[in-house]
């Protein structure tokens, strides 16, 4: 694991968070399930880009040079930028166009991208460079058992745990890369999902107020 | 609704209009300063010095970077929920019928896929 990344000078950033953070960068650099090294980088790249600019109309927006197609483009910074606006019709031509597993892997990409950024935004901290690829070979490795259960794409059916966590399960080296961070960023050690009093520097209904507002601001009905 | 479970959980009586940023976010401890901050931070407001200072100054340096970090991961699990159109599990989905009501939730986009 690189520990030069992540360094929060000056704040006390539980380690169990920061070394979610450095795992993620890290499994972020090797190529994943249907993305290359490189892809995935472009893909974080774009759809940081994107967040940035997310107060800018979409027209307005500028992007760095990139070799990805214009599908994956089209999904990288709309998911970024403007997931509340996401419907069945434009989430259907991407799974159609990239494939549901190679979707799946890009949504986990810039989710935990946005999730990592926006948290050094939170502590006025700049944004932590992207990793350099690192090599490594595409798996296609997909879950069994998953089936339509009226989502966008396939999930494992049944699920064990929170129902939100089981989103990208299609691919489970996706849904790692993501609910890595999930474990340690809500909750930690002060409680888990199913507890509703925490025992932490936040009660449960601060961390829900919080989460509240951070869903309605972003439209999202889950 | 986990809002109004672990608000219950502890005799908490809350108004969850703050979360559509209405009033009543003050029935949380430090809500107001909460709520700011999740809005600074997501929405990329010019006063998140400011607020980011007055929640560090309300929850001391602990509960500033805890806060961060729900912020920080809430804006990821939106766009998980939204790029994937997870439907809700039929147990959140009656456990939240009038509160969806109440709070003009339904009118988001991604309801069509739960309702």
């Amino acid at each position: 694991m690189n520990t030069l990344s992540f360094v929060y000078d000056n704040i006390d950033v539980r380690e169990d968070i920061a070394d979610a953070h450095r795992q993620t960068w890290d499994a972020l650099a090797q190529a994943g399930a249907f993305w290359s090294d490189v892809d995935r980088i472009e893909i974080a790249k774009q759809a940081r880009a994107a967040r940035i600019q997310r107060k800018e109309l979409a027209f307005n927006r500028t992007y760095p040079a990139t070799q990805l197609t214009a599908q994956a483009l089209d999904a990288a910074r709309k998911i970024a930028a403007d997931a509340g606006k996401i419907d069945r019709a434009w989430a259907s031509q991407q799974v159609a166009s990239l494939g549901a597993g190679a979707y799946a892997e890009l949504v986990s990409i810039v989710a935990a991208v946005s999730a990592i950024d926006a948290f050094c935004e939170a502590l006025g901290r700049t944004h932590e460079p992207l990793p350099e690829p690192d090599g490594g070979s595409c798996h296609a490795a997909q879950a069994e058992g998953a089936s339509d259960i009226g989502g966008y794409l396939p999930m494992v059916d049944p699920w064990e745990g929170p129902n939100v966590s089981r989103a990208l399960s299609l691919v489970p080296s996706a849904n790692q890369l993501f609910m890595n961070n999930v474990r340690s960023m809500y909750g930690g050690n002060g409680g888990g999902f199913n507890d509703m009093v925490w025992d932490g520097p936040l009660s449960r209904p601060q961390a829900e107020l919080l989460a509240a507002r951070v869903s309605s601001i972003n439209e999202c009905f889950y | 609704m986990l809002l109004r479970e672990s608000s219950k959980a502890i005799d908490l009586s809350i108004d969850t209009n703050a979360t559509m940023g209405g009033e009543g976010a003050e029935t949380v401890d430090h809500g107001a300063e909460l709520v700011a901050f999740a809005e600074a931070v997501t929405w990329g407001l010019g006063n998140v010095d400011e607020v980011r200072e007055a929640v560090q100054e309300r929850l001391g340096a602990d509960g500033f970077v805890e806060a961060a970090s729900i912020v920080g991961i809430f804006n990821g699990l939106v766009r998980t929920a939204d790029a994937t159109g997870i439907p809700l599990d039929d147990s959140m989905k009656l456990a939240t019928v009038e509160a969806r009501k109440d709070l003009g939730i339904n009118e988001f986009r991604g309801a069509l896929n739960t309702l």
